[in-house]
């Protein structure tokens, strides 16, 4: 036996010991995520969902609500699903607007982490291809405009179905979503584990192994989980040795924030034709630090947001930026090696969610009786 | 079969313990089944029409050989029929559905009221690799380089033997027919050192290739119209890493199989991006194809007879005679363009060949003032050069039109589009980190590892340290998520 294979059998028992270590370790991304000081809330009607992360659920949620009343639609990130250090009792503004507004029109709600406005785009089309919306409302976040296209494989996996692709193909911006939902389309299979083996003998038998191999090991059913910590390590390596955190300032990326708005153009246009009232905003951000945007850009954005939706007669700009205090925000985890809890941009405490829904109430108010 | 799953990894460790329990003929056979099996796992359907080119060259070959020396006319009648007939399946399931479509387009755009019908036709895996193999058997046999070989089986396992069956390395039967016969004493290096391959080849697929992927199809997937130059510059090298890790990585699953069982597979790749000029790269990448496109395609159309018996590691055949310049260039070109076709029917790949032909016709312009005033021509200024149009050939190879191509190709020449980027930053660090691994692999590869080999205890170590990292890494992402690129070819 020479040098190699003493090295191989050594590393073997090494690599054994490491696996059956790492899949001991469950991390909950979605914490990691948001941070362990936030939680995230979905508002309910009579006990039944109102609020969702996932298209799948929308059908359903149609057979249970009333028919004869209006229906308002509001899309959003994890700003709207989150609270940060929540206590007993504490609820989203989503569910403060569906109490207050209970006896004129009932909400649905839709909000997907990081969702770029192709994304919100995409569900709003979805939805209105299945009931007619009367009021909606979006919030516009300056770092969600850095995100593209739709992310088949996170929240849209599931949407195997071409029931999603955008109906009115004819701009731009659809065709290329539509293009990217197509090519998911194609791909297939409900496993995208085992995708390159699509309609051959062997995806038969890979998915019979890979079933044992669930069975019969914990180590080999938590292999995704380990990805997870992987990409997690890469992350927070990757923000350590270049010295990013949540301060760090964000440049936009011009292509994406066009695309973006150009679905914005779309959702408004849509808005317009089916007579729906719409309500866009700037989203609160902290204001007792420099927010992680370039200013001058964050300045650019919001005048072309204002400059954007003004050019149509029932849509409303409200710019909401400065309506949460300093002091109602929270920290997130950390994301580098040194382990200190970073200031959170995104996700405020339950007194923010109660001004605005005050701000987003009075907005309503105003559109209902227009 | 794809290498990266579980299906394929019972089935090696199956086939391994085969090969070295069965008796002598039961193995041959064992060889042949097994490659049937690997390649019935894709589509059972297509087996008979690899078996078809295989027992085609058979017979021809056995053929050619059994008529008499002074009937050259002949021997060629049966050379040129196994070339219409590997040729000819070639062109129906790869080029036609290409040429019906141009014609169609052609007729469209003159005006004629012409349509040929279009057939959607499923290319056979591995066609251009297995039709490569079975013809230069045969035109071996034609040029007496080679015996045919009178048993069946044992051809046939030289076709269907699995490990380079889908994707190559392309192998001559001079090289392998007589490892697959005669099998070498049981050593449980053997074990260990294909092991290392398989592990190493499966890392660079399901670890690095793979998770490169998604970068690379959301680049190629942006308007071409608004993409930057930096993101052009940073595409080719992103898909450049990524084909090479891929089609690396299969190679070395490949070598590594074949060393399992005692069978030496040539080597494919030798760090290619450390190439010092285009002529040097093509020694350096897909090494099986470009010695078998010179052997069997570049000599011959320069008129030179091929005098020795090449093999596909490589070995360089020395010109028989002198060669006008315009044969030599002309030949080069023709070349070219055939292999870009080879990797597939769209313009895009002419174009990739006729760049490379292009290229090293430069190189060749440039050549004589180069040796005049740079005598000790340094190797990092040509390796500086070389790099990046290397990188930017990768291009036509993975955009979908020839027109985004040289639109893309456009925004390199002009300075305001180094001016703004349209992709997320984490793309460019990958690239730029997969640069800096490539290049630090490569040097520490030729000047450490050497002096690392000969000391027992740093090797061990050296070894253990990587092959436990490779092993968790392999093990956690281990999964049939996309098939090799040069499957598609």
């Amino acid at each position: 036996m020479n040098n190699l294979s003493y090295s191989l059998a050594t590393a073997l028992v090494l690599s054994t010991l490491i696996v059956v270590s790492l899949g001991k370790k469950k991390t909950n991304f979605n914490d990691l995520a948001l941070g362990e000081e936030t939680k995230v809330f979905f508002a309910t009607k009579n006990n039944l969902p109102i609020h969702f992360q996932e298209l799948t659920f929308i059908p359903e949620y149609f057979k249970t609500i009333s028919t004869s009343k209006e229906n308002l639609l509001c899309l959003g990130n994890s700003q709207t699903h989150s609270i940060n250090q929540m206590q007993k009792g504490d609820v989203n503004y989503i569910q403060l607007l569906a109490d207050a507004l209970d006896t004129k029109l009932q909400i649905l709600a839709i909000t997907i982490p990081n969702a770029s406005l192709q994304e919100m785009m995409l569900t709003f089309d979805y939805v209105t291809s299945l009931t007619s919306i009367n009021y909606l409302i979006i919030p516009v976040f300056m770092d969600d405009l850095r995100e593209d296209g739709i992310r088949t494989d996170v929240f849209y996996k599931n949407l195997n179905s071409e029931n999603y692709f955008i109906k009115d193909s004819f701009s731009l911006i659809s065709k290329k979503i539509n293009s990217e939902l197509k090519t998911a389309h194609s791909a297939g299979s409900q496993n995208s584990d085992i995708a390159a083996l699509k309609e051959t003998p062997q995806e038969k038998v890979e998915t019979f192994l890979n079933e044992k191999l669930d069975n019969y090991s914990d180590v080999w059913k938590d292999r995704e989980q380990v990805r997870g910590d992987f990409f997690n390590a890469l992350y927070i390596m990757r923000n350590t040795v270049l010295g990013i955190d949540a301060q760090t300032k964000r440049k936009m990326i011009p292509t994406r924030m066009e695309s973006n708005l150009n679905a914005l153009s779309y959702i408004l246009d849509k808005c317009q034709k089916l007579n729906i009232k719409s309500i866009i905003y700037v989203p609160p951000i902290r204001t007792d630090v420099e927010p992680p945007y370039d200013l001058n850009e964050y300045e650019n954005f919001k005048e072309s947001l204002e400059k954007d939706v003004n050019k149509y007669s029932n849509a409303h700009f409200v710019n909401l930026e400065n309506i949460v205090e300093g002091k109602y925000w929270g920290v997130k985890n950390a994301t580098t090696m040194d382990g200190k809890p970073e200031l959170d941009f995104m996700h405020f405490q339950y007194e923010g969610h109660k001004m605005l829904y005050k701000n987003l109430l009075v907005e309503m108010q105003k559109i209902m009786e227009e | 079969m794809i290498f990266n799953s579980v299906t394929f990894i019972l089935f090696l460790l199956i086939c391994v313990f085969l090969y070295w329990n069965l008796a002598n003929r039961a193995r041959i056979w064992m060889i042949f089944l097994s490659g049937l099996v690997f390649y019935g796992f894709w589509r059972i359907e297509f087996i008979p029409v690899m078996m078809f080119t295989a027992f085609t060259d058979y017979f021809i070959a056995l053929k050619i050989d059994s008529i008499d020396d002074s009937k050259k006319k002949e021997r060629f009648r049966w050379l040129i029929l196994s070339f219409l007939i590997n040729f000819g399946l070639l062109i129906y399931f790869k080029y036609l559905m290409f040429f019906t479509e141009n014609v169609n387009s052609l007729s469209e755009k003159i005006g004629l009221d012409f349509q040929l019908p279009i057939y959607s036709i499923i290319l056979p895996l591995g066609i251009s690799f297995y039709t490569f193999e079975s013809v230069c058997y045969t035109v071996d046999v034609y040029r007496k380089h080679l015996k045919p070989n009178k048993d069946w089986v044992l051809y046939g396992g030289f076709i269907t033997f699995f490990p380079k069956l889908i994707a190559g390395p392309i192998l001559r039967a001079s090289e392998i027919l007589h490892q697959i016969r005669t099998r070498p004493p049981f050593n449980v290096d053997f074990i260990s050192e294909g092991l290392g391959r398989v592990l190493q080849g499966l890392f660079l697929k399901v670890v690095i290739a793979d998770n490169i992927s998604p970068f690379v199809d959301e680049g190629f997937a942006l308007e071409v119209a608004k993409m930057s130059a930096l993101d052009v510059w940073t595409l080719a090298f992103l898909f450049g890493f990524q084909i090479y890790f891929d089609f690396a990585g299969y190679s070395h699953i490949a070598i590594g199989c074949g060393k399992m069982m005692g069978i030496n597979i040539s080597e494919n790749f030798n760090f290619p991006y450390s190439a010092s000029s285009f002529k040097d790269f093509w020694k350096r990448w897909h090494i099986s194809l470009s010695t078998w496109i010179r052997d069997y395609l570049y000599i011959p159309l320069m008129g030179q007879k091929v005098i020795d018996k090449s093999t596909s590691s490589g070995n360089i055949l020395i010109p028989t005679s002198h060669i006008s310049k315009t044969k030599k260039d002309s030949a080069l070109f023709i070349t070219w363009s055939i292999m870009g076709l080879w990797h597939g029917a769209n313009w895009t790949f002419l174009f990739w060949g006729i760049y490379h032909a292009s290229m090293i016709y430069i190189e060749r312009l440039f050549e004589p003032l180069r040796n005049k005033w740079f005598k000790s021509y340094p190797g990092i200024l040509g390796w500086a050069i070389t790099l990046p149009f290397a990188m930017l050939a990768w291009i036509p190879f993975r955009a979908q039109t020839l027109t985004d191509t040289l639109t893309m190709y456009s925004k390199i020449f002009l300075p305001g589009n180094y001016s703004f980027i349209t992709m997320r930053e984490n793309t460019y660090l990958i690239t730029f980190t997969l640069f800096i691994i490539t290049m630090v692999t490569y040097l520490s590869t030729k000047y450490i590892y050497p002096a690392l080999q000969k000391k027992a205890i740093p090797y061990f170590i050296y070894n253990v340290l990587k092959y436990t990292v490779i092993i968790v890494l392999v093990f956690t992402f281990l999964r049939p998520i996309s098939q090799f690129i040069y499957f598609q070819f």
